[in-house]
């Protein structure tokens, strides 16, 4: 009762504020229309036949299938198998960054952030450039012809490479938050290093670990770009859903397996958020008193830095083989300098490019406000469906891309809202898939303000709109530019939800670039990979610039 | 107190209205629906064929009517999950081009209207569906694309028959379609199910995995790499050989002799068209051989299906390929079943 009483109470309060409560039904209405509803569209398809009737033969179908089975013990191996490696790399890279006395740390950020970058099958290009049956390796270094990389070790190899630096930025951000006075009292009662890891670090970063380990795994089983590129006959969720749907013209059965990595996903979304995700013991014991003395000793430095180094640089080839390969005649056959393939693309017509970068252009302002009004509302306000706004935004995090582009499909292809073929379409996938990053942001942000601020502000008669604008906005400033820059990046790579949502009319560079690669024309993927992580960064930089200028500095806020 | 609240309600559905809008019209750009009814006549077009190709049979269908064509390209799954959703209110007139099993699955979920077009009874039986759902405008065997030189280096002359694939000579050297995504590799199975029997045709197609480098997610994917010399040879739909040869590279064409299936290229009137005098006369000028003999003069690789049309190149001449006649309606019931031994025994 006495909750009814407030839950009341605070609704009574609402409608005092037409702006404000205008906001609130606006932002839950765009969330339940391009969120829920879609989620809601793919979990009941596969539950009806094509009269109407009321059917679990899809469902049985595709469970019943060994072969789906088969793939969706594949996706969680890999998922597993993935997160263990990614984590375990991540670690060795956090604690290089956070005890180690070396010189090449400026390297781990660029590794951080060339994933985010690119695009997000970028690896398994390199991959295949250097491994493949042209492989410079394979074929031009050993002169293998039967080499075979398409597969589980070609996907889990790329997965790891790809998806390690979330392990990494997670854990190096709980190490460096460790105390070094408790180490140095271990010490000084005459504990070893060794014994000083096990005693103290990893018990200190064990819920870290988890939370890398979960938030590898959901990245895994939603990669559809890669599991399309190198995945090969190793089937997984992610890809097969689209093949389902779009090659077998069997949308009901897609549906079907777009519900159950749905439900793995949003399973381990749920346990990351709210089970592990805020257990963290280190957070407790404050800032650190004082700069850690970083260890000079050799044998960590072979053990661990060493490894990091030949990682990292490793990865620094493969990145830069794109670029190379785009200016190579034939690739693993013919190595002459050319253009040919940037006067392709060109001849091709530039469309795809000019799509691609004013579609994510449109969405990016878009993003950034919506993302910061629903901070806002979650951080500052009161009101029913609070959580379900905070919950069902943060969820499109968890949403593979897959499951989402059927989504799509199904929702915006009838009354009331027909969509398909559209530019509205992919600006809308692109803004709910890269929303929830700015949301965090703001979140995390506004948590470090006073709320007395904006208090004042209202008790000198300012209204919602007026606080929003004149005083939250400015306060979080840097937290809403870098979720702007994440927004355009993420939207120029992104892939698994837009190949569901390209039409004739708006057609998207990564998606061209995938059918490049499975055309065997690795020298035009990997020209369009280029011009696409040009732009990325050239538009980026720009952003960067101006916002100097206007005294905002986004470098330390970070968007991953 | 009472205005003030009316007023607040008042503000919401209007503001909850132009969200509405705003998504819904953001922009307002040329999309699949057709422009306000102005002067010229426009018919609306789902089109599976290449854009090259599909550009060049709508122009020409402008020039000789008048009627504009607005169109929109998709892979034959992609076109027919768009026209099956869009089924309580379809945005196109006609569905043209794409394999007839694409028309065949079309056909089960109801979504073609019935018309036999008036060019269309020269059009030769098999090449229709017999309740006139779909017609087909033109023919697209399977074939064995080679590599010349990689050929020359290994000695072997272009294979003309199905075992000569398994020569262990092009060991990981051949690529072709994946059954999962891709119409071609229907076509292959089908091939070989029905000039082999079917169990048959899998013991085969699990010997011939050894020889296979790569399956592709595209029918044409393997074409530039056996061009190229990257794969010795593969199994393709004749256009996209055709395609890479006038392209130039030293390739050569072939066909087994124990037979081929081939796809039928069709085209369909839609259930609920909004156009559907419009999209009549399109099926009609479609049908004709004044259409199909479009194909030659603009490289359009398919082989017509009015025996009116003949044609000069000898690629596209079938007298001497052996062509094995599917049953496309059993076919497209079989078709979940083939894909699932394919990946269950074959590539497992």
């Amino acid at each position: 009762m006495n909750i009814l009483q407030r839950k009341l109470d605070e609704l009574r309060l609402i409608t005092r504020d037409p702006i404000l409560a205008a906001t609130i039904l606006l932002v839950a209405a765009s969330l339940v229309l391009f969120i829920l509803w879609p989620l809601y569209e793919v979990l009941w398809e596969g539950f009806f036949n094509e009269q109407g009737e009321f059917t679990l033969k899809y469902y049985h179908d595709s469970l019943g299938k060994t072969e789906n089975i088969r793939t969706l013990g594949n996706t969680v191996w890999l998922g597993v198998f993935v997160s263990a490696v990614s984590t375990f790399v991540g670690f060795l890279f956090a604690y290089a960054d956070a005890f180690l006395k070396i010189r090449f740390k400026a390297i781990f950020n660029t590794l951080a952030i060339l994933p985010i970058i690119s695009p997000p099958f970028a690896l398994s290009m390199s991959f295949i450039m250097l491994f493949g049956q042209q492989g410079f390796v394979t074929r031009t270094l050993l002169g293998l012809k039967e080499t075979n990389i398409y597969g589980f070790e070609g996907l889990a190899i790329v997965q790891v490479l790809t998806f390690f630096p979330v392990a990494y930025l997670v854990l190096a951000g709980l190490l460096r938050q460790i105390d070094p006075a408790m180490e140095e009292a271990a010490r000084n009662m005459g504990a070893s290093r060794g014994h000083i890891f096990r005693t103290i670090i990893f018990p200190l970063v064990r819920p870290g670990i988890a939370n890398a380990f979960l938030l590898v795994f959901i990245q895994s089983v939603a990669d559809f770009g890669n599991a399309m590129v190198i995945g090969g006959n190793y089937n997984t969720l992610a890809a097969q859903i689209y093949m389902q749907a779009m090659g077998n013209y069997d949308m009901k059965g897609g549906t079907a397996l777009a519900t159950i990595l749905l439900s793995v996903s949003v399973l381990m979304f749920v346990i990351q958020k709210y089970w592990v995700g805020d257990k963290s013991y280190v957070t407790v014991t404050g800032k650190p008193s004082r700069e850690r003395e970083l260890v000079a000793d050799p044998l960590p430095l072979i053990l661990v830095g060493v490894p990091c180094l030949a990682v990292s640089l490793f990865i620094l080839v493969l990145y830069a083989l794109i670029p190379y390969g785009s200016l190579v005649n034939l690739w693993g056959i013919d190595y002459t300098p050319t253009l040919k393939h940037y006067k392709y693309i060109v001849d091709l017509g530039l469309k795809p490019i000019l799509d691609t970068t004013w579609l994510a252009l449109i969405s990016m302002p878009v993003t950034g406000i919506l993302g910061m009004v629903i901070a806002f509302l979650i951080v500052r306000k009161k009101f029913l469906g609070r959580g379900l706004i905070e919950f069902s935004s943060l969820l499109s995090m968890a949403i593979p891309g897959t499951v989402i582009g059927v989504g799509y499909v199904l929702a915006y292809n009838k009354e009331p809202l027909i969509l398909t073929g559209t530019a509205t379409i992919i600006v809308l996938s692109f803004v709910f898939r890269s929303m929830p990053v700015g949301i965090r942001a703001g979140i995390a942000s506004l948590q470090q303000v006073d709320p007395a601020i904006e208090e004042a502000a209202q008790d000198l008669g300012a209204s919602s709109f007026k606080v929003f604008t004149s005083v939250t906005i400015p306060l979080i400033k840097s937290a809403f530019f870098s979720g702007l820059v994440y927004s355009f990046v993420r939207s120029m790579t992104a892939v698994s939800a837009v190949i569901f949502l390209v039409s004739a009319s708006y057609s998207l560079l990564t998606v061209s670039i995938m059918s490049q690669v499975d055309g065997g024309k690795l020298g035009v993927a990997a020209a369009y990979s280029t011009v696409l992580i040009l732009i990325v960064l050239v538009v980026t930089g720009i952003l960067k610039l101006l916002l100097n200028r206007m005294g905002v500095n986004i470098s330390d806020v970070q968007g991953g | 107190m009472q205005s003030k609240r009316s007023f607040v309600l008042l503000f919401l559905v209007f503001s909850l209205s132009l969200l509405l809008v705003g998504c819904g019209g953001g922009d307002k750009k040329p999309d699949a629906k057709p422009a306000a009814p102005a002067k010229t006549e426009t018919i609306n077009i789902y089109t599976i064929w290449p854009e090259k190709y599909s550009s060049a049979v709508f122009a020409a269908f402008t020039k000789e009517t008048g009627v504009k064509v607005n169109f929109l390209r998709f892979s034959s799954g992609e076109a027919l999950a768009r026209v099956v959703a869009e089924k309580g209110n379809p945005q196109v007139d006609v569905l043209f081009g794409g394999p007839a099993d694409t028309f065949a699955a079309g056909v089960e979920k109801g979504v073609f209207e019935p018309y036999a077009p008036k060019g269309a009874d020269k059009i030769p039986a098999k090449f229709k569906d017999p309740q006139n759902n779909w017609v087909g405008v033109a023919v697209n065997p399977i074939s064995f694309m080679f590599n010349n030189k990689v050929l020359k280096q290994k000695n072997l002359p272009a294979p003309t028959s199905w075992d000569e694939l398994l020569n262990p000579a092009f060991k990981n050297g051949l690529q072709t379609a994946d059954a999962r995504t891709s119409g071609t590799a229907i076509s292959r199975i089908l091939s070989l199910t029905y000039t082999m029997g079917e169990d048959k045709a899998y013991d085969y197609q699990k010997k011939l995995h050894q020889n296979i480098q790569m399956y592709t997610k595209s029918g044409a994917g393997g074409a530039l790499p056996v061009a190229n010399g990257q794969a010795a040879g593969g199994i393709f739909f004749l256009v996209d050989t055709l395609e890479i040869k006038a392209q130039g590279h030293d390739v050569v064409i072939s066909y087994p002799k124990e037979g081929v299936a081939y796809a039928v290229e069709a085209m369909a009137l839609i259930k609920g068209a909004k156009q559907p005098a419009l999209a009549k006369k399109f099926l009609d000028w479609a049908s004709t051989a004044d259409m199909q003999k479009l194909y030659e003069t603009n490289k359009i690789f398919f082989i017509p299906t009015n025996p009116d049309v003949k044609v000069q190149d000898p690629a596209l001449d079938m007298s001497k390929v052996k062509l094995v006649e599917v049953d496309i309606l059993k076919a497209g019931k079989d078709r979940q079943r083939l894909v699932d031994r394919w990946i269950n025994e074959v590539i497992k």
